[in-house]
């Protein structure tokens, strides 16, 4: 039988450090909710701005696939493997953490705010080797179709992970309706609203809204309004 | 009152420093690090700490049989994401409910 929880926007944690405003949809550093830990494999679902010219300085990441989408403006990031890069809204970056990685991001701009997502994703497997990639997402031209951003598979559309998840993004017009049919057996799917509104398995969403499906197959979607949004299928079951 | 005890295993020195900065910036938690499963042995040993806390590199099954063998009954969490950001919940996740 389906499963279902709404997390939405207003109920998330939350931290302003003054160059960094961050809504955390599931327990992050000083936000402890013991209702609110993980849906499946998704662990972190950070919802950040950060000023121009502040950012993370340098700092350890070890164990987790982090992926970082910005939404807003330009991020810079260096880390110890020697990658030097800027991250832009549109693109998508990716980071296997595994033996252990240290990196710094910056708002590259010294003036505007940049805004992006950051999430965690449980690795299948501790200990891999430390890896990095970006590309653009390439979905500034494809409206009203469900983009596919990230899979398990280095061969596949997106970048990949070291885990049986897959994103995608849709940009759809007003009315829309889409059916999202899972991968894989086990796995849920977490609905993310970027902007809009959204209409997921009969329930209504509104934007930074959050929206967690399983034990189902498929999804049936409409857009209330012009809307964004971001589907995150995981597995349900992590060794913790 | 006494501070929570915690023993954290794993082989980056680096991230582990800065995981034993992390747990001794709470003024509930103490913290010692070991880099290997040997070390660790002997800490668990000398010492009676409340939770055992798996970084990058160790080996779950190594200690695991540590704890066996010394007869200890202690919680262990396999620690993500090798900094803060998820440090505090996993430790009240393993002591819930009567320790914090």
């Amino acid at each position: 039988m389906k499963k279902s929880v709404l997390h939405q926007a207003a109920t998330r944690g939350s931290a302003d450090h003054g160059w960094l405003n961050s809504f955390h949809t599931f327990s992050f550093a000083g936000y402890y909710n013991p209702e609110r830990i993980h849906f499946g494999a998704l662990r972190v679902l950070n919802d950040d701005t950060v000023d121009g010219g502040r950012g993370f300085g340098d700092h350890p990441h070890d164990n987790m696939e982090i992926v970082s989408i910005p939404l807003e403006g330009e991020l810079q990031h260096k880390d110890s493997m020697g990658n030097v890069a800027v991250i832009k809204a549109g693109e998508i970056q990716v980071m296997s953490a595994g033996t252990g990685i240290y990196h710094a991001e910056f708002n590259k701009n010294p003036n505007e705010p940049v805004k992006f997502l950051q999430i965690w994703i449980f690795p299948d497997k501790r200990d891999v080797a430390p890896r990095y990639d970006q590309i653009n997402m390439n979905i500034d031209d494809k409206p009203n179709i469900l983009n596919q951003i990230l899979s398990p598979d280095k061969d596949d559309e997106g970048v990949w992970i070291h885990q049986d998840a897959w994103f995608h993004i849709g940009r759809f017009d007003r009315g829309k309706l889409a059916t999202y049919n899972l991968k894989k057996e086990g796995n849920g799917i977490y609905f993310f609203v970027l902007k809009g509104k959204l209409k997921v398995e009969g329930q209504d969403l509104d934007t930074r809204d959050g929206y967690g499906l399983w034990d189902i197959s498929e999804a049936q979607l409409e857009a209330t309004s012009d809307a964004e949004f971001l589907i995150m299928e995981v597995p349900m079951e992590v060794h913790l | 009152m006494r501070r929570i005890k915690i023993l954290a295993i794993g082989t980056n020195e680096k991230i582990m420093e800065t995981i034993l900065r992390l747990i001794n910036q709470n003024s509930q938690w103490q913290g010692d690090i070991a880099l290997s499963s040997d070390t660790a042995g002997i800490n668990l040993q000398s010492t009676n700490y409340d939770l055992v806390l798996l970084g990058s590199g160790s080996d779950e099954i190594k200690i695991r049989l540590i704890l066996e063998d010394l007869k200890l009954n202690i919680p262990v969490v396999l620690h993500y994401g090798g900094g803060s950001g998820l440090l505090l919940c996993e430790i009240n996740q393993a002591l819930k409910p009567s320790s914090i």
